[in-house]
């Protein structure tokens, strides 16, 4: 059994950045006490021994024939974020 | 003797019933029952025309959970982030409803993004349970279920990637079916965990339940995961309109999972009606026996590191550029900020649910907890195609207890452990699974659950309706 994982205040940190969903103070700290709390329920799969096993993926999908097809909703996009038929959004570099 | 859907459809077609009749009792009862039950996000109210002669469901109203895409109709997916979405294009079961001549009549209320056993985590309010308006209708597809036990509809899709179809049906004394993955195309459904959602039907009879199925199953182009050919409609339509017949259940063998009826939570009436409904199905000539799979006890920690990965990845559009409120202007503002002030706009299930995603996929816990779940469910299908297959079935209660109070504290996962184990091994492995009534307990409604192999939804649905009967007389 590998060592308890302890979230702390600096896990959720990084974990609301990784998500990119910022936080309050008080989700903040809200969020490792849960966290902590159903990490510890989901440590129970690692009493499983299933080292042989094969992974299962049901997501693999199937390729459509690589031809041209109308997508559906070209006119899809609200007109507040078009400008000069592009999309606006924020800018991608820092300073 | 109540009327089939398919009867009310032939008799619209021939014209000895008003073809708007179903539509307007529908929502008359939906404006009566709502304010109270708060079952719709959004009610469709607008005279649908029906112009057609025929179809499968011409004038019938069908409600459908809020998680599934409605061309020009409000798709909130029970958050603030899609409050106002209106979606470009329909879901393709949306499509193959209206093709049949079927009104969408409402969306309906549910846990935001489907992350939830009871509805409560919906940004626009709880969906009370009509049988007792101080209980849970269970989640996720609250709505839905409330609407088919009130009375407000007779059919309603929701979806199931751990039990979120099969749980209200199970607590609101309806049918539900969690078809086989890829039985049903997911195209028009917002993610949650892609390789466990399937859309489904839940109703009030097995006939009707089994009639929907007919129209919605079937090969879509569309959704990559969809199986060719699928299920036939020709087939499902001979299955759905079938009268029941007891005798199918002789010599059918139903498999009772020990640590499931002995689970700590489990409700002692729950447990005795469930035996009680297994002596009238062995009554028949079933034979029923009991096995030990301690694993199942884990299966909902499982369930939930594949989910929550998934969902991370799943909800990443939501971000004010892509999808979602764009809860800031993106001027004078760089694109980090952009993304994790619009994405605080989640519900707090929704976040807990994506952060710990975001940390069972991250560097060094990636194969601790992500792929060892992979290799649980190759495991699992394993110890369950033992279980399953021909003529073989588990069953278990549709819930180990009565439905909970609709202030539950659900905020500790490990509590819910009664209500997922039962409910998410047929979401891990793709296997079709039906919720059917057996009765009530002390004024609580109880029910059965039948998992089967991959692809034998219509075989469930014939021993479902064998068994209802048997359990009504």
């Amino acid at each position: 059994m590998p060592e308890r994982i302890t979230i702390n205040r600096d896990t959720v940190l990084h974990l609301s950045w990784l998500a990119r969903i910022s936080l309050s103070e008080e989700e903040i700290e809200k969020m490792q006490k849960e966290l902590s709390m159903i990490l510890s329920y989901m440590e129970d799969i690692l009493t499983i021994d299933v080292q042989s096993e094969e992974s299962m993926y049901f997501s693999q999908g199937r390729l459509r024939k690589d031809e041209v097809v109308a997508s559906e909703g070209e006119n899809a996009l609200p007109q507040e974020v078009l400008e000069d038929k592009f999309v606006k959004g924020p800018k991608v570099y820092k300073g | 003797m109540k009327k089939k859907l398919w009867e009310l459809v032939e008799m619209v077609s021939d014209g000895t019933m008003d073809p708007y009749k179903m539509f307007e009792d529908s929502l008359q009862r939906i404006r009566t029952l709502d304010p109270e039950l708060n079952m719709f996000i959004t009610i469709n109210a607008e005279e649908p025309s029906i112009d057609k002669k025929k179809g499968l469901l011409l004038g019938v109203p069908v409600a459908i959970k809020d998680n599934i895409s409605t061309k020009g109709l409000r798709t909130t997916c029970a958050s603030k982030m899609l409050e106002n979405y209106i979606p470009p294009y329909s879901a393709t079961v949306v499509k193959f409803i209206e093709k049949e001549g079927g009104i969408i009549i409402g969306k309906t209320n549910m846990d935001e993004f489907a992350m939830g056993a009871l509805g409560t985590n919906s940004a626009f309010g709880p969906t009370l349970n009509p049988l007792n308006k101080t209980l849970s209708p269970g989640g996720s597809s609250s709505g839905s279920a409330a609407a088919v036990a009130s009375g407000a509809v007779r059919i309603a899709l929701g979806s199931d990637t751990g039990g979120s179809i099969r749980l209200p049906a199970a607590w609101t004394g309806t049918y539900g079916l969690k078809p086989t993955y890829g039985a049903v195309s997911r195209y028009g459904l917002v993610s949650y965990a892609d390789s466990m959602d399937q859309i489904g039907p839940i109703a009030d009879s097995i006939d009707d339940l089994a009639y929907i199925f007919a129209v919605i199953a079937g090969f879509d182009e569309r959704d990559p995961t969809s199986s060719y050919p699928g299920i036939s409609r020709k087939e499902a339509l001979t299955v759905a309109k079938e009268s029941s017949d007891p005798s199918v259940l002789k010599g059918k063998e139903f498999y009772v999972i020990k640590e499931l009826i002995e689970h700590k939570d489990a409700d002692e009436s729950m447990i005795r009606a469930f035996w009680n409904a297994l002596d009238a199905i062995e009554s028949e000539g079933a034979l029923v026996k009991t096995v030990s799979i301690p694993i199942v006890l884990k299966v909902p920690q499982v369930y939930y590191v594949i989910a929550f990965s998934e969902a991370s990845s799943n909800l990443a559009r939501f971000d004010g550029l892509r999808y979602g409120v764009r809860a800031i202007s993106p001027e004078d503002i760089d694109w980090d900020e952009f993304f994790m002030k619009n994405r605080s706009n989640f519900g707090w299930e929704v976040k807990r649910r994506i952060l710990l995603g975001s940390f069972i996929t991250s560097k060094g816990y990636y194969d601790m907890y992500y792929s060892r779940a992979l290799k649980i469910r190759t495991f699992l299908r394993r110890i369950f195609e033992s279980y399953t297959g021909q003529n073989k079935y588990v069953v278990t209660p549709g819930s180990l207890i009565p439905p909970l109070p609709i202030d539950y504290d659900a905020s500790d996962l490990s509590r819910l452990n009664a209500l997922d184990a039962p409910m998410v091994i047929p979401n891990l492995l793709g296997y079709p699974s039906i919720v059917l009534p057996a009765g009530t307990v002390k004024g609580y409604p109880s029910s059965l659950q039948i998992i089967g192999r991959a692809w034998s939804d219509l075989e469930l649905i014939s021993i479902s309706k064998a068994i209802s009967e048997v359990i009504r007389n």
